[in-house]
């Protein structure tokens, strides 16, 4: 090693801690902003009008609710489609159809919706509004006149929900996965905001639970309970963190840019107007969320994307590291897509909050944070082992990186407990507190690795799912 | 202590005290789910009682005993959940019910809480209660700073039919600058016996284009045919919502006298105007709107020429004819009510 006392360790030493600050600095900003989202969701939810029980809802709405298409997009899904399109047809909701895509599927996805629902070949007259592959033919049930499945070309989930918009006529849509495992009173809780401010709200997100571990049968959930193994457990956290905590509060500020591909309620007008789901992006999601915000604030409209807390629909986690890293690198390559694909809208008076925050958050916690991160894992301690940083600088970057992240994980989990309470017993709470402090001694940065592998394939334009 | 310092003390002692505040949250559930086993089973004891009551078998002192420490409240839930699933005697019993056990002055008493969600929850429980003292108390949360207390009281007040003039509803609830909720909807239909002639008033007033359009709905589902001439001069309104909104009343009142209006509206510059027309002659069955359907299977907007060919469908033979005529052509009009057909076929 360098002599302490010559120059060059000097200037060593001076670069070390001028890295070690940048890190530090990104770390403490990005634990700031989710202090600030812990606070921001606490107020929401604390104010938050009282839930009413399905019954009063239904008093309350069903002569008022605005219908719904359920956009349901099908791929290779012969095992599960079935008994998914008949929860969906058993939802509490006054007027809706159902609109299952099936999108090219290998396997007998279609045999098995024509058999189950005695399906046969009808004609619906539809303009190509927003872009996706040929359709080769429609189907509908004599049982079920609300349902119609659409057999079409493979195009992905984007071009497969486009073909949805296009056939569906009602006001609203709700774009879900084939395999989403949805409440009963999910469209009756999550249409509440557009009823409640219908001319400004343009898209409305909801919570999403973790159904590993829990009991499901006929498409519905029985029993809630919670998974044995640590990797469904681990994301358990990072579901309540991310819809609990981030959604709330972004929502709470009118900055809110993701509303989960698992179930989302948009207006269909809106979605038409910015063209529907983009293709070349597997972040889809978040890009519609983008391209809305960006729309409407280029052309100067009063309007609302909103946030219920009220968990609404149920999704499968993966239970292997490798399937957990496919999805983790995916999400990470669909963000950066996004964020380049409206890069101009970053910190851009013309855009508001949305460019400031919105855009602001995604540079620091999506686009900037997994690779520093990264590169803090390995060089802050490399650094002070050789001596060229104090212990203080060691022992922050242990503050940020890990320790302070118990905080944010446990104290969602304290939202839920106060708010919420869907945890069913103290036993579970128990684990799931272990879990939170767990999680982030490992877990969160295997995470950050997945994302800067994601970061990887995006900058050598991988395109597969 | 430096900054650096700072940031580990401050994350050690935050995450220490989540961590305490989760485990004493743990133990708190621990107690709440024994109360709430305890509330199930006095639910479970007091549903039949509650019932029985009813019929005159058990007496008031019997549900007194239940009433004592925290039972108001959950005798308050029980009863109001039993209020929404019966009706006419039952209903007014139960009511009784309440009065007799003091939870009516619960209710009452709440009206005042500070928080808007006890005040909103107090609404809930009253809303069935129609008493006038009640209803007078309620009226006075028509002016609460919360909108959602005001939407509440005026909901629960229109149920009643007790809420006073429409013009005071509009201003109190600041229809169309504060207040947009579709419940507004629900509470205006319920106006239409007793408020007729104001909501008809109410379209040539100088009031938000968003009470014009409530007060339309409203008198579309009057049933009262006196009022379509109130409605179809609405379709001179500016606001292209209140044109839609003069449709789809007519279509509602399904009145041959709507045809004037119905044929300005298949002229009207806004496309969603033109739709809503197209679809209110298809379901009046207004047979003299023909022609300007086949005109409109060319419109620029799809939404129009698809609901234009849907009402000619719908008008029956005649239409059924032109659209088939229309279908043997070769244009814009010809793919619509070609597709039309073959769907509507489809579906035979």
């Amino acid at each position: 090693m360098t002599d302490p006392s010559a120059p060059a360790y000097a200037y060593l030493q001076a670069a070390a801690v001028l890295i070690s600050a940048i890190i530090i600095a990104l770390g403490f900003i990005q634990n700031l902003i989710y202090a600030v989202q812990l606070g921001i969701a606490y107020w929401a939810l604390r104010h938050r009008p009282p839930v009413s029980k399905v019954q009063r809802l239904w008093g309350l709405y069903s002569d008022i609710t605005m219908p719904i298409s359920l956009l349901v997009p099908a791929y290779n899904e012969e095992v599960s489609v079935v008994s998914s399109v008949r929860s969906l047809l058993a939802l509490h909701y006054p007027v809706f159809d159902i609109i299952v895509v099936n999108d090219g599927s290998q396997d007998g996805t279609l045999s098995a919706l024509i058999e189950a629902f005695e399906l046969r070949p009808i004609q619906r007259a539809y303009e190509q509004e927003v872009r996706h592959a040929p359709i080769r033919g429609i189907y509908g049930s004599p049982h079920h006149a609300d349902l119609i499945v659409v057999d079409k070309e493979n195009g992905g989930k984007s071009d497969a929900l486009n073909a949805g918009i296009n056939l569906s006529r009602r006001p609203l849509f709700c774009a879900m996965d084939a395999d989403s495992i949805v409440e009963s009173d999910a469209l009756l809780r999550t249409v509440q905001p557009f009823l409640e401010d219908p001319d400004r709200v343009a898209a409305v997100g909801a919570t999403i639970r973790v159904v590993n571990g829990c009991t499901v049968r006929e498409g519905r959930v029985m029993e809630l309970g919670l998974p044995k193994a640590m990797l469904p457990l681990f994301q358990i956290v990072e579901y309540l963190r991310a819809f609990l905590m981030a959604r709330i509060a972004w929502s709470e500020l009118r900055t809110l840019t993701l509303i989960s591909g698992a179930f989302g309620l948009f207006r269909r007008q809106v979605a038409v107007a910015v063209g529907g789901f983009s293709h070349d992006t597997v972040g889809e999601d978040l890009e519609l969320i983008l391209k809305i915000h960006r729309y409407m604030l280029e052309h100067r409209a009063d309007y609302l994307i909103s946030y219920i807390p009220e968990p609404v629909c149920w999704t499968e986690v993966p239970t292997t590291l490798g399937e957990l890293g496919r999805q983790r690198a995916r999400w990470q390559r669909g963000a950066l897509e996004a964020f380049f694909k409206h890069k101009r809208m970053l910190f851009n008076p013309r855009y508001g909050r949305v460019g400031m925050l919105g855009f602001g958050n995604i540079l620091i916690v999506d686009v900037i944070g997994p690779p520093i991160e990264l590169i803090g894992y390995f060089l802050i301690p490399a650094l002070w082992a050789l001596g060229l940083l104090s212990l203080a600088y060691f022992l922050a970057f242990l503050a940020l990186a890990f320790i302070f992240g118990v905080f944010v994980s446990v104290s969602s989990l304290i939202l839920e407990e106060l708010e919420l309470r869907r945890v069913p017993r103290p036993s579970d709470l128990l684990i799931l507190t272990g879990t939170a402090v767990l999680e982030n001694f490992g877990y969160r940065q295997i995470n950050n690795f997945w994302r800067v592998v994601g970061w990887w394939q995006f900058l050598r334009g991988a395109k597969s799912w | 202590m430096n900054f650096l310092q700072l940031l580990w003390v401050v994350s050690v002692a935050l995450a220490a005290v989540s961590i305490v505040i989760m485990l004493a949250l743990t133990v708190r559930r621990v107690t709440l789910m024994r109360q709430r086993r305890h509330d199930t089973k006095i639910r479970a004891e007091l549903t039949p009682l509650i019932l029985r009551y009813l019929d005159g078998d058990v007496a008031l002192d019997v549900l007194r005993e239940y009433t004592r420490g925290q039972g108001s409240e959950l005798m308050g839930e029980l009863v109001a959940d039993l209020l929404y699933s019966v009706r006419g005697g039952d209903r007014e019993n139960l009511i009784e019910l309440l009065r007799r056990l003091g939870i009516i002055e619960l209710h009452l008493s709440a009206l005042q809480h500070r928080t808007a969600t006890k005040r909103a929850a107090a609404i809930f429980g009253l809303s069935l209660v129609d008493d006038p003292p009640v209803l007078d108390r309620i009226r006075d949360l028509l002016g609460d700073p919360d909108p959602d207390v005001r939407l509440l009281a005026a909901q629960a007040l229109s149920k009643h039919r007790a809420i006073g003039p429409v013009r005071v509803l509009v201003d109190k609830l600041q229809i169309g600058t504060v207040e947009n909720s579709r419940v507004l909807r629900t509470i205006f239909r319920n106006l239409t016996r007793k408020h007729t002639d104001e909501l008809v008033e109410l379209l040539d007033d100088d009031v938000p284009a968003a009470a014009k359009i409530l007060a339309i709905d409203a008198l579309g589902r009057s049933g009262n045919f006196a009022v379509i001439d109130a409605i179809s001069a609405m379709i001179a309104h500016d606001s292209e919502d209140v044109r839609v909104m003069t449709l789809r009343a007519l279509a509602e009142l399904e009145h041959p006298k709507a045809l004037p209006t119905v044929m300005r509206g298949l002229d009207d510059e806004h496309a969603a105007v033109r739709a809503t027309a197209a679809t209110c002659a298809g379901r009046i069955g207004l047979t003299d709107t023909i022609p300007l359907l086949l005109k409109r299977l060319d419109d620029n907007s799809w939404w129009v020429r698809l609901r234009s060919a849907e009402a000619l469908y719908k008008l029956g033979e005649t239409g059924i004819k032109r659209l088939r005529d229309s279908a043997s052509m070769s244009s814009e009009a010809a793919r619509v009510a070609g597709l039309v057909l073959a769907e509507k076929e489809s579906l035979a």
